[in-house]
């Protein structure tokens, strides 16, 4: 009974709370639906490069995720009797912003039509269910330069739900930068950086690069962001780059040599809650030295949740499983209420807090029980998975 | 006989009979026969930058280009800039942003843009006046401006919603405030291009929130422009009652697309302008009179007499150019647009060379007039401007009809 009566007053406090910060706010409570729908960007931000003429480091593709909550006294998670659609209305075209579908016959071995990525997917579509409680769409060919000509890493999304109860809508930031750059190091009087690295990888590795342009990095180092295996006995795409690269960005002076080749000087790959708090790169993923370890197996040995957090009785990942596929409480996917990798809410850039905003009034994780509750929960909310 | 003096004579006889033939010199035809002299507008950090997105030319006026650049800031920041006489001048940004890109300028060298910081839901119209200086427009987001000053553009549309981002409406900006156009049905629209009777052209989605479909927009009313039987479509520009821009064929290839407007702003035509040989796609950025630019495949092109010219076939290709988009042609046949110069990002300008300006010093004298009797009888390929394969009367004449020292 007192449990009862605690888990009554924590909600009730969480829902005034967001009442008055909506009030505080001045803005319209979020207009009802029966579904509170969750989308987000896979990785957070994705790298790509405008020319492909050279090389392909790394093509265009952003994954895109979905969970939908039908809202209840008892929520469920919808995984069919629905169509889930998507968007990205100020970045409808991207074949006349780059030249990578004139080269992908070359660089993948398939005629790619203009707009359609490398998984068969546009810049609009819909989406399928996927495993673990998912919709999902893959290799959405989305750039960072939008309809009107104007530079934009942060894309936003239109994900619609279109159900037996109705329809629901959500607006997550797909981020893709063009920010990727060689030439730091690389470059000549003559060529492009591309060019240089090409050059460097011939009279280094014996390779005849030069003479088999567009080169697709991943045809030999594997990379399993992209579903590229590579071939046998050749270094990851990974290990190549951070152990290549080791000595040359350290000598680069920056304070974050990371920032020599992801973004971040300019397009903000990490904005979010970490980063606001004043933890950098190397903080959670490690220096350049633990990249380039060939013991580190490239998107499976990533950074932890539960390395830094802990709570008693509460859960963060599933063994075995990152932050990014891992479910919580009600079997809520982890990045439904906290957001991408990279933009965990609040982010420090204003577009990544307002999907949260429109559920709920304010930025932040999902902490409100009314986004998919329609009556006061009878048991506390514990962070921890189906509870 | 004294050769010498007889060639004098000769020469002199062809002269006089060349005056004789000035009424009748014929302007020289763009397709086939023209040259380009090809600059590189560098970047308001130098011409050695590396780092994208190097340069891009977006408006062109009789004054100046406008664009933006890179700016030699640690921080990668992109200004708008204004190009005249051989001098890139960083336009700057608005009090607190840190970047700001140029789209457009107007008869009278008066840009427009926008001002903004990445990641901010704001983003800040911006007019800058040929004689210098800022001015803020507010929420919109311009992407034209005419003769009169009356703005296209895009504004921010949330529908009244907390957090309903990323959707815009087309908007057209007068002195008197600024108009929401609406759309086609859909969540958003843009506003790409205006002309002088602030008839508004761009791109809106339907009904279903995935298809883009070209829009003209005229006293209130917006119309449907359709494709060319796929799926989609955007309109780029307008000069007059002339549309361009690009629409999906039934293979879902977008094409670059001319529409004609009726004067009540129905389509009387709707034209596929087609590809480079080969090509997969193409796009319509700009047109002037009868000539349109763009791009095909990732090279710039012209659409002139029926006809489109690869403009790549311009340029030595000993000087590692490659023009991938013409953004803007002007009613003197300059074009601007974008390319890679070494690999590396850069706005450009193609002028129109006059083939009797042998010396490439932009005047048509003297010394143009010294060479061509100097090749004489040869079939010096500068000085033979008639392309008959000998230097001769013709060839005096046209250099004559053309003189301007």
């Amino acid at each position: 009974m007192r449990a009862r009566w605690i888990a009554l007053i924590a909600c009730g406090i969480a829902a005034l709370g967001s009442i008055h910060l909506s009030r505080a706010d001045g803005q319209a409570p979020p207009p009802p639906s029966p579904y509170a729908v969750f989308a987000w960007s896979e990785q957070g931000m994705i790298s790509t490069h405008e020319d492909f003429s050279s090389i392909c480091l790394m093509p265009l593709g952003t994954t895109i995720r979905t969970q939908v909550i039908v809202r209840g006294e008892e929520p469920e998670i919808l995984d069919g009797d629905a169509t889930v659609t998507y968007s990205v209305p100020t970045h409808a075209r991207s074949f006349d912003k780059t030249n990578f579908w004139t080269h992908a016959q070359q660089l993948f071995g398939v005629s790619l039509a203009p707009d359609i990525g490398r998984t068969g997917h546009g810049l609009s579509g819909t989406m399928t269910t996927a495993p673990g409680n998912l919709w999902q769409v893959t290799g959405v060919p989305v750039v960072p330069i939008d309809n009107a000509g104007r530079i934009d890493p942060y894309p936003v999304g239109l994900v619609k739900v279109t159900g037996n109860l109705g329809v629901g809508e959500s607006r997550p930031v797909l981020g893709v930068s063009g920010e990727l750059n060689c030439a730091l190091c690389h470059g000549t009087g003559t060529g492009s950086p591309s060019i240089g690295v090409l050059q460097y990888h011939d009279a280094f590795e014996g390779t005849d690069l030069m003479n088999q342009q567009p080169v697709f990095c991943a045809e030999c180092h594997a990379d399993t962001s992209i579903g590229a295996p590579g071939k046998p006995g050749i270094s990851t795409l990974s290990h190549a780059m951070h152990n290549g690269m080791l000595d040359a960005v350290v000598q680069s002076g920056l304070e974050n040599v990371c920032l020599a080749c992801h973004p971040g000087i300019r397009d903000e790959a990490q904005r979010d809650v970490h980063k606001a708090a004043g933890i950098e790169c190397i903080d959670c993923h490690g220096d350049m030295t633990a990249m380039a370890d060939t013991n580190r197996i490239p998107w499976v040995d990533l950074p932890r949740c539960e390395n830094c957090h802990s709570g008693a009785g509460e859960e963060y990942e599933q063994p075995g499983t990152l932050y990014k596929d891992s479910i919580g409480h009600g079997g809520v996917r982890c990045t439904s209420c906290h957001g991408s990798p990279h933009a965990i809410g609040p982010a420090t850039n204003p577009i990544d807090n307002q999907q949260a905003i429109a559920l709920q009034g304010h930025a932040g994780p999902i902490n409100t029980c009314s986004v998919c509750h329609t009556t006061t929960p009878g048991k506390p909310f514990f962070h921890r998975v189906n509870k | 006989m004294n050769t010498n003096r007889m060639n004098t004579s000769h020469v002199a006889w062809t002269f006089a009979l060349g005056f004789s033939a000035l009424a009748a010199t014929a302007s020289f035809s763009v397709a086939g026969a023209t040259t380009y002299t090809l600059e590189d507008l560098s970047t308001l950090a130098g011409s050695h930058i590396w780092t994208d997105p190097g340069s891009t030319a977006a408006g062109l006026s009789r004054s100046a280009i406008v664009g933006h650049s890179i700016t030699p800031a640690f921080d990668r920041s992109v200004h708008a800039f204004r190009y005249a006489g051989g001098s890139m001048i960083d336009l700057g940004a608005l009090p607190g942003d840190l970047h700001s890109m140029a789209f457009a300028s107007n008869a009278q060298g008066d840009a427009v843009g926008v001002s903004f910081d990445l990641g901010e839901i704001d983003v800040h119209g911006v007019l800058w006046p040929w004689n210098g200086g800022m001015v803020s427009l507010g929420a919109i987001e311009p992407r034209d401006v005419n003769a009169a000053g009356a703005v296209a553009g895009s504004i921010p549309f949330t529908g009244g919603v907390a957090g309903a981002v990323g959707t815009k409406h087309a908007a057209l900006h007068l002195g008197r405030g600024t108009t929401d156009l609406g759309t086609l049905g859909g969540p958003s629209s843009m506003g790409m291009a205006l002309n002088e009777s602030n008839w508004v052209v761009g791109d809106s989605m339907l009904a279903d929130s995935r298809t883009t479909r070209a829009f003209v927009w005229r006293n209130g009313s917006m119309i449907d422009l359709g494709t060319l039987g796929g799926n989609g479509s955007r309109a780029l520009d307008i000069d007059g009652l002339t549309v361009v821009g690009f629409a999906d064929t039934s293979a879902a290839r977008p094409h670059a697309t001319r529409w004609a407007l009726n004067a009540n702003g129905s389509i009387a035509s709707k034209t596929d302008l087609g590809t480079l040989p080969g090509a997969q796609s193409s796009a319509a950025y700009a047109v002037s009179g009868t000539s349109i630019v763009g791009t095909s495949d990732d090279r710039a092109v012209l659409w002139t007499d029926g006809a489109i010219v690869d403009l790549n076939s311009f340029v030595d290709p000993n000087i590692y150019w490659h023009l991938t988009k013409a953004t803007g042609i002007d009613s003197e046949g300059r074009i601007i647009g974008v390319g890679r110069h070494k690999g590396l990002t850069r706005a450009f300008v193609l002028t129109p060379k006059n083939p009797a300006d042998i010396d490439g010093d932009g005047v048509v004298g003297p010394i143009d007039l010294a060479l061509l009797i100097g090749a004489w009888g040869t079939n010096d390929s500068l000085a033979d401007l008639d392309g008959n394969g000998t230097v001769g009367a013709p060839d005096l004449a046209l250099l004559l009809g053309a003189w301007t020292a």
